[in-house]
């Protein structure tokens, strides 16, 4: 545990000069879908999984079959080089994957409690160029983003058709940092920081039904579950706080809205035999329509949707040899993300030929077992995002997760089974 | 551990820390500065009388031209002269080296000698107080004069006749010239200028030349100025000829205090650029190339003193056939942004303020054609305002 507390801690360290894409500008930066360590290595779905080992963070209904107080926290580790038509760029970003904490308040209907920080989304970007016209150098940095405090309930209304709900607190700021250094010392150079604060509460309901050849009549499909997942529209409060060098007395504020979407996600889990698990995902958010404080005329939020497969392999149970006992994981994942940008504008200025960004990612992971209770999750994402059309970029992505999940006895199910 | 570490240097490798131009092309268009131009013209002007102690200047004036008269004082140590002290003295003149002329250069520069008292040290001594009350300053009757062509480089020489005087001083008597000669101009086509007694180089300085009759060769010792101080002169009123123009005049000295209406600029503003933009009327200038061609100008605090700091030199463009003064006065502005600032001038000078009598002639706030008014041209980026789903 203290070698683990330690690379925690310098994993931390490379957030001292983090930047990242500029994708990250618009709407409320990128968002996770962060469902928990065991799905990030399996294409980032899972919503059907249920089990005593695994705190889903966006399906409050897998929480049921917990049967012992639980926890996870984790570091996400990402490295990301952006491509665009003026060159390239190598940014690394380190950031807390949050921690939940599950407390099983009745075995026999799965009524289990959970609590959750889990981060919503992440602004980090940093740019920069020469002013011929004001003959400055201007640097723009990006951060922040949106985070959650959420709390769970689940409960099952019969062996294997499972409820719950996921209160959901979203706070969190998004920041702009403007510094404008003039090459001649006569010019009074300057900053601006620009943030909005964020803060309003969310409702997700979900629900799990195993065996689903025996809720449809169908024996073929016993061994497929299915989870389902409704996430409902939030407005946010937003607060908008803009100081300057200049005037470094005065904060000039401003109030207002901003909307988070509809979503919704559906998944399913196959069971081919008691050591191997497939997961299917999809989930969507209806952005189209969405009011945001921060909108930007070149940006059109867009209806998302997120696909991924994945498949988590135990070599053998009650192994004795230790890498036998690791959980090996893999996946993928497609997302057409809610980003719609554009470069162009027609002859009324009018921003047109918005591209949609999409990201394709490969995952792959291990769950190593560090002591009879606990793992260590090991996952990785490699993918790109974007194009270079319309004068957009493209991000080669690797992202490294780091995570600890105690007090677990993993794939009891198996052997309830 | 070793996947770990293995994972840290994969990922911190080639990694960036300084921001680049590499996805600058999306960066929204909003978040660029807003930067904006506005030109200010001077809603306030007013002349200031500056008292000039010259007595650290490196030249120092005799003569009189139009309205403006010059008088210098000059002190002489007379030391080293133990060994002629019984000789003889058979001629004693008052050497200056000529470097600058104002008004009629060709004409003769008349000039006569008095010995002076110690008083003209005094801070607050004027033309003014010589001419109402001379005997508190210095004695009759003349000792020396001269009216004779003074050309630029050559030395100037003023016969002292009265050798008595300069005994006296050199055997270290009472009311000889320790205390000093006094130059009063007697001609009136134009004022020269000399190197003056504070210069580093000896050399240079005004001379008393004591010629001695030494068992009848003649000898002649120098003893060289250990300070001097000019005194020039010309009424408010003799220099206003236009009442639409402003006057800077060197060497007297007279300044333009220059005020400027910001209210177009919002407080908080960032200012990337100002530049003050001063048009010359040549006519009623009046100057020539012994000095430099430029202005300064100071920022004015609260209390109406220049801050030391905040002194530019003016560049100069030529505009319509119009010389066009330019001073960089960002910080000036930026400052005068700030709420708590209530002065919102800035102090102008000739930059050869103590060594010429260089007269600059501008365009003022209430000239006719506006685009020859004093004025600044301000490149600033508003404050952030509330940009409702804008920003």
């Amino acid at each position: 545990m203290k070698k683990i507390l330690l690379v925690l801690l310098a994993l931390g360290a490379p957030l001292l000069f983090a930047g990242g894409p500029i994708y990250t500008r618009y709407g409320y930066g990128d968002l996770l879908f962060y469902n928990g360590s065991r799905s990030y290595a399996m294409g980032g779905g899972g919503f059907a999984m249920l089990g005593d080992n695994f705190i889903s963070r966006m399906n409050p209904a897998s929480l049921s079959q917990i049967i012992r107080t639980r926890f996870s926290a984790g570091l996400d580790f990402s490295r990301y080089t952006t491509e665009s038509t003026s060159g390239a760029s190598t940014f690394m970003q380190a950031a807390f994957q949050g921690m939940a904490l599950a407390v099983p308040l009745d075995k026999e209907y799965g009524i289990v409690f959970s609590f959750d920080a889990t981060p919503y989304s992440a602004v980090s970007y940093t740019v920069g160029r020469s002013d011929t016209t004001l003959n400055s150098t201007q640097e723009y940095f990006g951060g922040g983003g949106l985070s959650t405090l959420n709390l769970g309930l689940s409960v099952s209304i019969s062996p294997t058709i499972h409820f719950g709900a996921k209160f959901h607190y979203y706070y969190g700021r998004t920041n702009q940092l403007t510094k404008i250094d003039f090459s001649g010392s006569d010019r009074v150079d300057y900053s601006i920081d620009r943030s909005v604060y964020y803060s309003g509460l969310g409702l997700t309901l979900g629900s799990v039904i195993q065996d689903i050849g025996s809720f449809i009549q169908m024996p073929s499909l016993s061994k497929l579950d299915a989870g389902i997942i409704l996430g409902l529209p939030a407005t946010l409060q937003a607060r908008e706080e803009v100081t300057s060098s200049v005037v470094s007395d005065t904060t000039f504020l401003s109030d207002g809205t901003s909307g988070l979407p509809l979503s919704f996600g559906i998944g399913f889990l196959y069971r081919p035999n008691e050591r191997t698990n497939l997961v299917a995902d999809l989930f969507t958010q209806k952005w189209s329509g969405v009011s945001l404080y921060s909108s930007l005329p070149n940006f059109k939020p867009q209806n998302s949707l997120r696909i991924s497969v994945g498949v988590e392999f135990l070599p053998a149970r009650d192994a004795v040899s230790y890498w036998q006992r690791v959980v090996y994981r893999a996946g993928a994942t497609y997302n057409s993300t809610y980003n719609n940008i554009s470069t162009q504008t027609n002859s009324n200025g009018e921003y047109v030929n918005g591209e949609t960004i999409t990201e394709a990612l490969a995952t792959a992971g291990l769950g190593l077992p560090i002591s009879v209770d606990a793992r260590l999750n090991l996952g990785l994402q490699a993918g790109v995002r974007g194009t270079l059309a319309n004068g957009l970029q493209r991000d080669t992505i690797v992202r490294l997760s780091l995570s600890i999940s105690g007090n677990e006895l993993w794939f009891l199910r198996f052997d309830e089974e | 551990m070793r996947v770990f570490v293995f994972s840290i240097v994969f990922f911190s490798c080639g990694c960036l820390n300084e921001p680049n131009a590499v996805g600058i092309d999306l960066l929204p268009t909003s978040d660029y500065p807003l930067v904006k131009s506005d030109t200010v013209y001077a809603n306030s002007d007013s002349l200031a009388y500056a008292f000039i102690t010259s007595e650290v200047d490196s030249r120092m004036f005799v003569g009189n031209y139009q309205s403006y008269t010059a008088w210098s004082f000059v002190e002489f140590g007379f030391t080293g002269f133990d060994s002629y002290k019984s000789l003889p003295i058979l001629a004693v003149k008052l050497r200056m080296k000529a470097n600058y002329s104002f008004g009629g250069s060709a004409s003769p520069l008349g000039v006569q000698l008095f010995a002076t008292t110690q008083n003209w040290h005094s801070d607050s001594l004027m033309v003014d107080s010589l001419l109402s009350n001379p005997t508190a300053y210095y004695r009759n009757p003349v000792i020396g004069s001269t009216s004779a062509i003074a050309s630029d480089t050559s030395w100037f020489e003023v016969p002292i006749s009265d050798t008595a005087i300069v005994r006296r001083s050199i055997i270290q008597e009472a009311n000889g010239l320790g205390d000093g000669v006094l130059l009063q101009p007697l001609s009136i086509n134009g004022i020269k200028g000399f190197v003056s007694g504070n210069v580093q180089s000896v050399d240079e300085r005004p001379k008393i030349a004591v010629t001695f009759d030494s068992m009848g060769v003649q000898v002649t010792r120098e003893v060289s100025a250990t300070k001097s101080r000019s005194l020039t002169h010309i009424s408010s009123a003799n220099l206003v000829q236009n009442s639409n123009l402003l006057y800077l005049q060197n060497g007297v000295a007279y300044r333009q205090y220059l005020g400027f209406d910001l209210s177009g600029i919002p407080i908080g503003s960032s200012i990337s650029k100002a530049n003050l933009e001063i048009t010359l009327d040549s006519a009623a200038s009046a100057r020539n190339s012994y000095g430099s061609d430029s202005l300064v100008s100071y920022y004015l605090s609260n209390d109406n003193l220049p801050a030391s700091t905040s002194l530019k030199v003016s560049t100069k463009k030529t505009s319509s056939g119009k010389h066009v003064y330019n001073v960089e006065v960002a910080r000036y502005v930026q400052n005068w942004l700030i709420p708590i600032v209530t002065q919102r001038r800035l102090l102008l000078l000739g930059f050869s303020e103590r060594t010429t009598l260089d007269r600059f002639a501008f365009y003022g706030k209430s000239w006719p054609d506006k685009t020859l008014r004093p004025r600044i041209i301000i490149t600033y980026t508003p404050p952030p305002q509330h940009r409702s789903a804008t920003p």
